[in-house]
């Protein structure tokens, strides 16, 4: 019995410091619009694009959004869309009920509000939680299926641009871009650096920031 | 990106009291950059506001609004949709209330 109390002293223990440690990773990177992370022995940062780079990545959009609008084989949204249907999948209707699945959440969350019962807190807790995850497992169902759109393709390409645009290495007290060229970006097998860099630089900018513009209304 | 830790840092005592400092003096600074914020950290400073005002609120004894409330994130989403939801609601009824039939005053060129 004492020694299951010293592994969950030590569990608790443990945790807290995890816990302090997070914190701390992530106070650091809300210091400044810069984010520093080591690997190996070098030190890497992601930062937000400057207007130079800015207007890099909106030269590179334009290209990329006439190179897919320019194969047959790409489609929008919209088309997608109509295409599923034939299929039998109606993602409208999908679309639709992950706003239901918002309503009823939002009715939970006011009885949720008004409580101060344990019981009834505990219940409604585990009802608000099971509809978020069915929302939110539609949610990734229709980004799933709608993947290949040139709206999300040119997404992921504005984030990849852009990682390669602002990932930079240390060299002695200097920050120089890690590519040379999107090329050798986009050649790298150095995956751990670059899911890390998507990853931080996801921390620094809406993906909103990304999308192409009414791209959607284009089809009408 | 872990919202969990954000929130938690947000609404620690330390962000609080800075965060007050900085809103009442206006020349404290949150973050090395003045402009250009990031995402998260735009996203910190909405939950700083958030921590702030729930504070307000539990200063003033809001009804429904406790510490239990505060340290568990799903009843502070919770009070918050109810409160902005009320608040929305009494937002439409004073622009219905406040609706008058007096014309709009017209002005016309003097010829």
């Amino acid at each position: 019995m004492e020694e299951k109390n010293k592994t969950e002293l030590i569990k608790t223990g443990l945790d807290a410091i995890k816990q302090i440690e997070e914190e701390m990773k992530l106070e650091n990177i809300v210091k400044d619009n810069k984010i520093e992370f080591k690997m190996g022995d070098e030190i890497y940062r992601v930062r937000k694009p400057d207007f130079i780079e800015l207007q890099e990545l909106d030269i590179q959009r334009r290209k990329k959004y006439t190179q897919l609008i320019s194969d047959d084989s790409y489609l929008f949204r919209e088309e997608w869309i109509k295409k599923y249907i034939k299929k039998g999948i109606d993602i409208e209707s999908k679309e639709k009920k992950v706003k239901t699945f918002q309503y009823e959440i939002e009715v939970f969350l006011i009885k949720l509000a008004k409580t101060a019962e344990p019981k009834t807190i505990v219940e409604l807790t585990k009802t608000i939680e099971k509809l978020r995850n069915e929302q939110f497992e539609l949610s990734i169902e229709i980004t799933d299926l709608l993947s290949y759109s040139i709206e999300n393709q040119l997404m992921i390409f504005m984030v990849s641009y852009s990682t390669y645009l602002v990932l930079e290495l240390k060299k002695q007290d200097k920050w120089v871009r890690f590519h040379k060229s999107y090329e050798e970006f986009e050649k790298s097998d150095n995956t751990p650096l670059i899911s890390k860099a998507f990853y931080f630089v996801n921390y620094l900018k809406y993906n909103e920031d990304y999308n192409e513009p009414n791209s959607s209304k284009k089809t009408s | 990106m872990n919202l969990t830790v954000l929130r938690k840092l947000a609404k620690s005592n330390r962000f609080q009291a800075l965060y007050r400092r900085v809103k009442e003096s206006g020349f404290l600074k949150l973050f090395k950059n003045d402009y250009d914020l990031s995402k998260i950290q735009d996203i910190f400073l909405y939950y700083l506001e958030i921590y702030y005002m729930l504070y307000q609120d539990l200063a003033e004894k809001k009804p429904y609004l406790t510490e239990e409330v505060i340290d568990n994130e799903l009843r502070t989403d919770a009070y918050l949709f109810m409160k902005f939801k009320h608040k929305s609601k009494n937002d439409k009824k004073r622009e219905v209330t406040t609706a008058s039939n007096v014309p709009s005053v017209i002005f016309k060129r003097k010829n």
